[in-house]
């Protein structure tokens, strides 16, 4: 019987990726995707606002700033034809599941700004977000819902060891919650900081979850 | 608790990921049995057992046997 190199890990193709780099170039991909997407709508915000074409500075920055994005893009995204497409069944279902999930998200966004309330409007963010339509409202809300059932379904999907790194990061999630929230509006009872700001308690929240979910799933 | 598992693999010359497919969980999950940062429950260590065709205990040990 042939001896394989015990640690080896089936490396056959070395320019074979693995499952954290996926995720990390995703990740990248989407924040330069935003950054993108963000130039492109300063730049025709600018544009209507002014009512007259831009100078060639400025197309030259939207061109560089353009073209650069893209290019970092597809550097980015080409090795992942590369990445491991066997795996079992069932983390085959979960990783379809977290696609949905992301899809979803992604579209919930874009539908959510192209339908925000224009009598707002200033930036995409601050309207969809902050001030939003009760239509955009429902949208949101409706795709939380649907989000929820989704995180149902990979949860029933996921192995062990994937739960256990998400439970982790659940449990440093509602800890830094209660730490943070209860000492944030004490604190600010006493006049020593501002009051509590819930959106940034949100993302602290959601981030901490985030790191200790992918810190004991790949460490 | 140490296990045997990265040496049975080799000695079916299974990758990591060849393993996980057999097992029904993530390349990751294994690497982690492997390494001792994660204990599989029981389900996973009998599934693990049978594969091999080994008893749990010369697969698994707990420092105690």
């Amino acid at each position: 019987m042939a001896m394989a190199d015990p640690h080896s890990d089936s490396a056959n193709d070395p320019r074979e990726i693995s499952s954290a780099a996926v995720m990390v170039r995703c990740i990248a991909a989407s924040l330069i995707a935003m950054f993108v997407l963000g130039i492109a709508l300063g730049f025709s915000g600018a544009v209507a606002e002014r009512g007259e074409a831009p100078g060639p500075t400025g197309i030259a920055i939207f061109a560089v700033a353009t073209i650069g994005g893209i290019a970092a893009l597809v550097w980015l995204l080409l090795p992942l034809r590369y990445r491991r497409q066997r795996a079992a069944p069932s983390v085959r279902r979960s990783q379809r599941i977290f696609l949905i999930s992301a899809a979803l998200g992604a579209v919930t966004g874009l539908l959510a700004y192209f339908f925000s309330n224009p009598r707002h409007a200033t930036t995409g963010a601050e309207n969809f977000l902050l001030n939003p339509s009760p239509a955009v409202a429902l949208l949101l809300i409706g795709a939380l819902a649907v989000g929820m059932v989704l995180t149902v379904m990979w949860m029933v999907t996921i192995d062990e060891h994937e739960r256990k790194a998400y439970d982790f990061g659940s449990n440093l999630a509602i800890h830094t919650y209660l730490m943070l929230g209860a000492s944030w509006w004490i604190a600010a009872r006493a006049e020593l900081v501002p009051a509590v700001d819930g959106p940034l308690l949100f993302a602290l929240v959601v981030c901490t979850w985030l790191a200790g979910w992918l810190w004991r799933r790949y460490r | 608790m140490n296990n045997k598992l990265k040496v049975l693999r080799a000695m079916h010359d299974w990758s990591q990921a060849d393993l996980a497919e057999r097992l029904d969980v993530s390349r990751q999950a294994v690497n982690a049995i492997e390494t001792g940062k994660h204990d599989p429950s029981l389900p996973l260590a009998f599934r693990i057992a049978r594969l091999f065709n080994l008893p749990i205990e010369e697969i698994f040990d707990d420092g105690h046997g």
